[in-house]
């Protein structure tokens, strides 16, 4: 730990900063020619505009970047906040050159939803956005997926020690290969993998449901990034509405559900490690969660008689469970109807569930399935040590890639975390009940904002104050960091104001 | 006395009731109502059923299933999806698009809050589909100052990537090795108080 | 090191079974999701 922070501190954090924007950079790339090969020129000069100042800004850090200080662990978690920030700052210039944002506040709203996976948005007439504009939307989403440092890990080798701090600051700390870089490129490859499969089974149901091939493959692709990041984001304004197709909706969920799972998992399913998916404590928590969530979301809307039959039900009812426990976002109705249809049963199950997430070290959000696993088990073994002689050793096993006995200092970090996520969960519902939204409409929305969710029940709009906004962009920033990176950044910021 | 009066009641509250459920049905062009898309959400329990017209701009695709279609249509405050029969969808449809103001069209047909045919989706069974306006082009000229600004901050950002590149060498590497070690040992410490455990290195 | 380098060119077949794998087992949610609202429909017809 440093004692004291000196400016030369600062620059070694922005020396890293710079390096996550050059990276960054290159993706301007993708909607560039996205919308060259549309003939879409304004919007085209708008990429070109954005590409430039962000290499121009990351320039500018790294040569500000100079430093004598001694890279530590707490250079990596600050640099990880503060290149979060920058990056919004700048994902938002082609959004607000673009002409369908009312301000700049709420291009950088979008921007933060995008890229922490979210899925909320203000963007105006969504339906005649350019296709350059859509690239832009659902790349950045992808990419906050993975992770922004991630990738500058995957292309900016160099720098060992201040790179895996960077890592671990994202809030992704699974060791799926013995060094971080070859981590962060197999997660690449993981999703590359996906993203060719995914995009040509969602091309094929594109043109099974009416869409003509250059709109299938593109809408498939959006779709599969959106899905696969569990961000939530669609090229329409009637978001998964739009398509009007069950097999679509199917589609969509299979990726959402793969996307909010652990990398590592992936990493044992490819390599032929078939128990830990069974075995795995997360997996068990999150598949038990969603059992009882949606049987008592989806007994509260067919004892309401929200929807007809079995097959809505399931179109419905359970797909948005799913959406919103897997914190992806996608949503097949309009969002005032969760608000004038659902009832309050289906809405409490799915706020229990937006909070409890997904798992840890994959795209989701939320508290994390882990976490409440390990809570769980916690609970287990109190109840046993109720029980037992008193001089009695009580071991509580489970397995996490591997088997685990659970130790009280893994336990304090996991209720720690949900301890934050449940005060900022609060702040938030606080925030838009004093905004002045009816309760349980702001405590909804504050669960879709805390876990990075991105279903809303008709709260967050252009209208929305800008506290409010505010509000959202700084919890969205948060959640998506698990707290860790902007308590380093807060204490960093703090000891350098201190006077030595 | 009292009898006759409650007789009476309820031959007009029998007549009122036959007089909105089957008088109305009888000439269906005169009374659709008229709705936006907020309306239709915000009151689509009340309207669940009835006979609606809803007019806007047809966005995205015609998506063609079989012998129907689905064409969204979009007014100022959302785009409600309307399911059509092939043969009543306008000749030479012009949807909307960044390019392109689509056609503006009038859906008039029965509207469902959860649709049991649609999987539960909101959407209105069009009999009727009428274009009231036509497309238009939609303008989107290259203002110059960004073609400048664009050019200039990539120009500079080129001139300076020599300077970057050597700098970028210089961040923290002459310390890396040396400290790896003991950044090693301080990363398990630090990881064993970390909030999620895989506690592989145990 | 010679692990991850191993686990790094694993042929792309056994990556492609790894996924179909996967994909298999992720088929249980929308049939559970089916399975489920049909029993509720039942039980609240």
């Amino acid at each position: 730990m440093i004692h004291r922070v000196r400016p030369d501190d600062w620059r070694l954090v922005f020396g890293y900063t710079g390096r996550v924007v050059i990276g960054f950079s290159a993706l301007y790339l993708l909607p560039l020619a996205t919308s060259l090969l549309a003939g879409e020129w304004s919007p085209a000069v708008d990429f070109l505009l954005g590409l430039g100042l962000a290499l121009l800004v990351g320039i500018a850090l790294l040569l500000v970047g100079a430093s004598t200080a001694r890279p530590a662990w707490i250079h990596g978690m600050v640099a990880a906040a503060v290149s979060w920030l920058v990056v919004m700052l700048l994902a938002a210039i082609p959004y607000i050159l673009s002409g369908h944002f009312l301000s700049y506040l709420d291009a950088c709203f979008d921007a933060m939803s995008g890229f922490t996976t979210t899925g909320l948005a203000l963007i105006q007439d969504l339906d005649h956005v350019s296709l350059g504009l859509n690239m832009w939307r659902h790349v950045l989403t992808f990419v906050g997926g993975q992770g922004v440092v991630v990738l500058a890990l995957a292309f900016l080798v160099n720098d060992p020690s201040g790179g895996y701090t960077l890592y671990v600051g994202e809030g992704k700390d699974e060791r799926l290969f013995p060094s971080d870089i070859h981590t962060a490129k197999a997660i690449w490859r993981i999703s590359m993998g996906y993203l060719l499969v995914g995009t040509a089974a969602l091309f094929a149901a594109g043109i099974a449901i009416g869409q003509s091939p250059a709109q299938a493959f593109l809408h498939g692709l959006w779709m599969f990034m959106s899905s696969w990041s569990t961000g939530g984001f669609a090229p329409m304004s009637q978001n998964m509405l739009y398509y009007h197709s069950a097999l679509y909706e199917t589609l969509t969920m299979v990726f959402f559900v793969l996307g909010s799972l652990n990398f590592a998992l992936h990493g044992a399913m490819w390599s032929g490690d078939r128990r830990e998916i069974r075995k795995n404590l997360e997996v068990s928590t999150l598949a038990a969660s969603l059992a009882v969530l949606v049987l008592v979301a989806c007994a509260g809307l067919m004892r309401a008689g929200v929807y007809p039959d079995a097959m809505a039900l399931f179109r419905k009812g359970f797909y948005l469970m799913v959406s919103g426990h897997t914190t992806t976002g996608l949503m097949n109705i309009y969002a005032r109807q969760f608000a004038l249809e659902w009832g309050d049963t289906a809405i409490l199950a799915m706020i229990v569930a937006m909070l409890i997430g997904g798992s840890a070290c994959s795209t989701a959000g939320g508290f994390k399935g882990l976490r409440v696993g390990l809570v769980a088990k916690a609970l287990v073994r109190e109840t046993r040590r109720i029980m037992a002689p008193s001089s009695a050793v009580i071991e509580q096993p489970y397995w996490y890639h591997g088997k685990k006995i659970l130790d009280d200092a893994v336990l304090r970090n996991a209720l720690m975390v949900i301890v934050l996520y449940t005060i900022t969960f609060a702040a938030t519902s606080l925030a838009g009940t004093a905004a002045g939204f009816p309760f349980l409409d702001a405590v909804f929305e504050a669960a879709s904002v805390t876990g990075n969710v991105g279903l809303s029940i008709g709260v967050t709009t252009a209208a929305m104050p800008a506290f409010l906004k505010l509000t959202d962009i700084a919890v969205m920033w948060m959640g998506r960091l698990e707290f860790m990176a902007v308590i380093a950044l807060v204490g960093f910021a703090a000891k350098s104001l201190r006077r030595k | 006395m009292r009898n006759q009066t409650r007789l009476f009641a309820l031959v007009l509250r029998a007549a009122l009731s036959a007089f909105l459920l089957y008088g109305q049905e009888t000439e269906p062009e005169k009374t659709p109502l008229r709705i936006t898309c907020a309306q239709a959400i915000e009151g689509a329990s009340e309207i669940d059923g009835a006979i609606v017209a809803f007019e806007g701009e047809a966005i995205g695709e015609l998506l063609y299933r079989g012998d129907h279609a689905w064409i969204n249509l979009a007014d100022a405050e959302g785009a409600l999806g309307i399911w059509v029969e092939s043969s009543a969808v306008p000749e030479s449809l012009v949807t909307g698009s960044w390019k392109t103001s689509g056609d503006t069209l009038l859906a008039v047909g029965r509207f469902n809050r959860a649709c049991a045919e649609h999987g539960g989706d909101l959407d209105i069974h069009a009999n009727n589909l009428s274009r009231t306006g036509a497309a238009t082009i939609r303008l989107h000229p290259i203002l110059p100052w960004r073609l400048v600004a664009a050019l200039l901050s990539l120009v500079t950002a080129v001139a300076l990537i020599p300077v970057a590149r050597r700098r970028a060498g210089s961040i923290g590497s002459r310390e890396g090795k040396i400290r790896q070690d003991k950044l090693g040992i301080g990363m398990r410490a630090f990881r064993a108080g970390r909030h999620h455990e895989s506690a592989r290195d145990r | 090191m010679s692990e991850s380098k191993a686990r790094e060119t694993r042929p792309l077949l056994a990556i492609f079974i790894g996924m179909l794998e996967e994909l298999i087992h992720m088929a249980i949610v929308p049939v559970f999701g089916l399975a489920c609202c049909l029993v509720l429909e039942r039980l609240f017809r």
